[in-house]
């Protein structure tokens, strides 16, 4: 049976695929810098993506996809519990955000961070893995358990995307990365909400309120408010896409302090005085 | 400007009154509320500050101070009436820990609600192409219940606890957070709690076995003497199949962690339990059915917005 033991194995293949999808796709920009007769007019989103980036990348999604399904028959229940198991669909979708980040708008960048990032989950659940027992507490036996987790993992790791082209941004705007982060907030709050909405329907199922201003739910209301301030700042802006204006810094740092408020709501609250009241805790102590 | 002396408002409120009581707001009082602020900013808003309020700009700087009404409530413990007030001190008196209910917040909510109706009525009246429309009004149509059913219905949400002791008499009082206890009008026992364990010792399934029913000695007097035979009948019928304490018209029910049940109006949660007891809440929340119909249209807006996105 695969468990957590043989988990070293997937990791490293995949965190190896990745590395190499993300050196394929960054020197194919810099050979298509070096050709005179296209670089200077050549906006990232006419380059061609690298087949073989994608095709790497794509395998190593598979390798750990394969490792969860594996892992999921070995617990007989969704690994979507722990830390650890969340980390292992951070890691798993961070690579699904970042391949179609690549391959529409074709910024070439976005691989070597999503390896980076990746690689540290995948590495924290090598070195430090919180091996788990393999059963689901009741609170956690519903149907809206798999979506709800799953869509908001997904959200993360694509709001990830943007909060890096974010940081990229800072130092130097363009109309291109701008439009990149529009569609990626866009993307990213579509499954927040919905990942927030199933979550209000399954509290209504298992505690009776739809909302209880849990620091979890609280500080995920803060993060959607957050992205959602930015869609609304820059309703009816196209026209401002280019320069460096201060609105621009502005929208950019909200992308980039939203996306600490969503590190808050995902293991920050923890921390919180307010979080040993929480009902978001599943790990028995 | 209209905004600076809003907020003071607001916050002289919050100095001079404290936290909202929220059972002041009970239906109908709500209701006719929510109503009479919808007409008036639909009857008023071809005016100019109308036209403000549903401004793009009124729509951010809402979302701007909800963002920090949230983070108060996320950066500070919430705690019950009964727990902030052990707290004491000027932040506790002023409501700081249990900041949902201050006036500053209340205000907040309203301002988002009086943005987002204007602002669905102007789009309505701009006659684009309802194909590209749609995950608008979806999303935004349905906050809007959203909204309302839980702010202005939060007033009329009944929440009642109960403590079943195992193989106890039946009950039909129940308890409110705060407050006088409330008469349910038909009793609750507990029949058995089980608890079953997977393999290595944790738990994997708590079920509370509830009997509910009317209790006997009740409404016995107003009842034709054929309606007093018939009870009779079940009560015995009832004693035989051994539930004789609740004798007249029981029904067993089995609430399970995820799985509420339902009667007379209430939904009922299993909340806790201990070794021979356990605790049941019962709720009544009239507004439900609105909250989750909004729900269910920003979760197709969402999903309407995600699939635009593809096509782009």
């Amino acid at each position: 049976m695969i468990g957590w033991n043989e988990f070293y194995l997937f990791g490293i293949v995949a965190v190896l695929l990745w590395i190499m999808g993300a050196i394929l796709a960054i020197r194919q920009k810099q050979t298509l810098a070096m050709r005179p007769e296209q670089s200077p007019a050549m906006r990232p989103e006419q380059s061609p993506a690298n087949k073989y980036a994608i095709l790497f990348t794509a395998a190593a999604e598979v390798v750990l996809l394969t490792f969860i399904i594996l892992l999921w028959i070995n617990l007989e229940r969704p690994p979507l519990r722990t830390m650890g198991e969340t980390r292992l669909w951070y890691a798993f979708f961070m690579g699904i955000a970042s391949l179609i980040t690549y391959c529409k708008w074709r910024y070439p960048w976005i691989l070597s961070f999503s390896t980076l990032l990746g690689g540290v989950f995948v590495a924290l659940n090598i070195f430090k893995p919180e091996i788990h027992d393999q059963t689901l507490m009741p609170a956690l036996q519903s149907i809206w358990f798999i979506p709800h987790v799953t869509i908001y993992m997904f959200s993360y790791s694509i709001l990830g995307c943007a909060f890096i082209m974010a940081v990229l941004s800072l130092k130097q705007i363009t109309e291109h990365k701008l439009k990149a982060i529009d569609g990626m907030v866009n993307t990213g709050i579509c499954c927040l909400t919905i990942g927030m909405l199933l979550g209000s329907l399954w509290a209504k199922e298992a505690w009776g309120g739809y909302w209880s201003w849990d620091p979890k739910e609280t500080w995920a209301a803060i993060t959607w408010l957050g992205y959602l301030l930015y869609i609304h700042m820059r309703l009816g802006h196209n026209a401002e896409y280019s320069g460096a204006g201060t609105k621009n810094k502005l929208l950019l740092w909200i992308v980039i302090a939203s996306f600490g408020c969503l590190q808050m709501c995902w293991w920050g609250v923890n921390y919180l005085p307010a979080a040993k009241e929480s009902i978001h805790t599943y790990i028995r102590q | 400007m209209y905004f600076c002396v809003y907020g003071i408002l607001l916050i002289a409120l919050q100095l001079l009154i404290g936290n909202i009581d929220e059972t002041f707001f009970r239906a109908p009082l709500n209701i006719a509320l929510v109503l009479l602020l919808l007409a008036v900013s639909a009857y008023l808003r071809k005016r100019a500050f109308f036209q403000k309020l549903s401004g793009k700009q009124t729509s951010i700087l809402a979302i701007f101070v909800m963002i920090l009404c949230t983070l108060v409530v996320g950066l500070t413990p919430q705690l019950s009436p009964a727990q902030a007030a052990v707290k004491g001190g000027f932040t506790a008196a002023h409501g700081i820990y249990n900041f949902t209910q201050s006036w500053i917040m209340a205000g907040s909510v309203l301002l988002i609600l009086v943005n987002l109706f204007l602002v669905i009525l102007n789009r309505l009246d701009s006659k684009r192409e309802i194909r590209t429309e749609v995950g608008f009004f979806l999303n935004h149509i349905g906050l809007l219940l959203v909204i309302i059913s839980a702010f202005f219905g939060s007033a009329d949400v009944v929440k009642l606890r109960m403590k079943l002791t195992d193989g106890g008499e039946p009950d039909a009082i129940a308890y409110p957070m705060t407050g006088n206890p409330v008469p349910l009008g038909f009793g609750v026992s507990l029949n058995n709690f089980t608890t079953e364990y997977y393999p290595n010792g944790t738990p994997m399934k708590y079920c509370a076995q509830i009997i509910v029913g009317k209790l006997p000695g009740r409404d016995m007097q107003k009842k034709t003497a054929q309606e007093r035979m018939a009870q009779d009948n079940r009560a015995k019928s009832n004693r035989e199949r051994g539930n004789p304490a609740m004798e007249y018209a029981t029904k067993k029910m089995d609430i399970e962690v995820n799985h509420p049940a339902r009667y007379n109006g209430y939904d009922i949660y299993l909340i806790s339990y201990g070794t021979d007891y356990c605790m049941i809440e019962l709720q009544k929340q009239p507004w439900k059915y609105a909250l989750a119909g909004g729900i269910v249209c920003m979760l197709f807006g969402a999903m309407t917005m995600f699939m635009r996105r593809k096509e782009a």
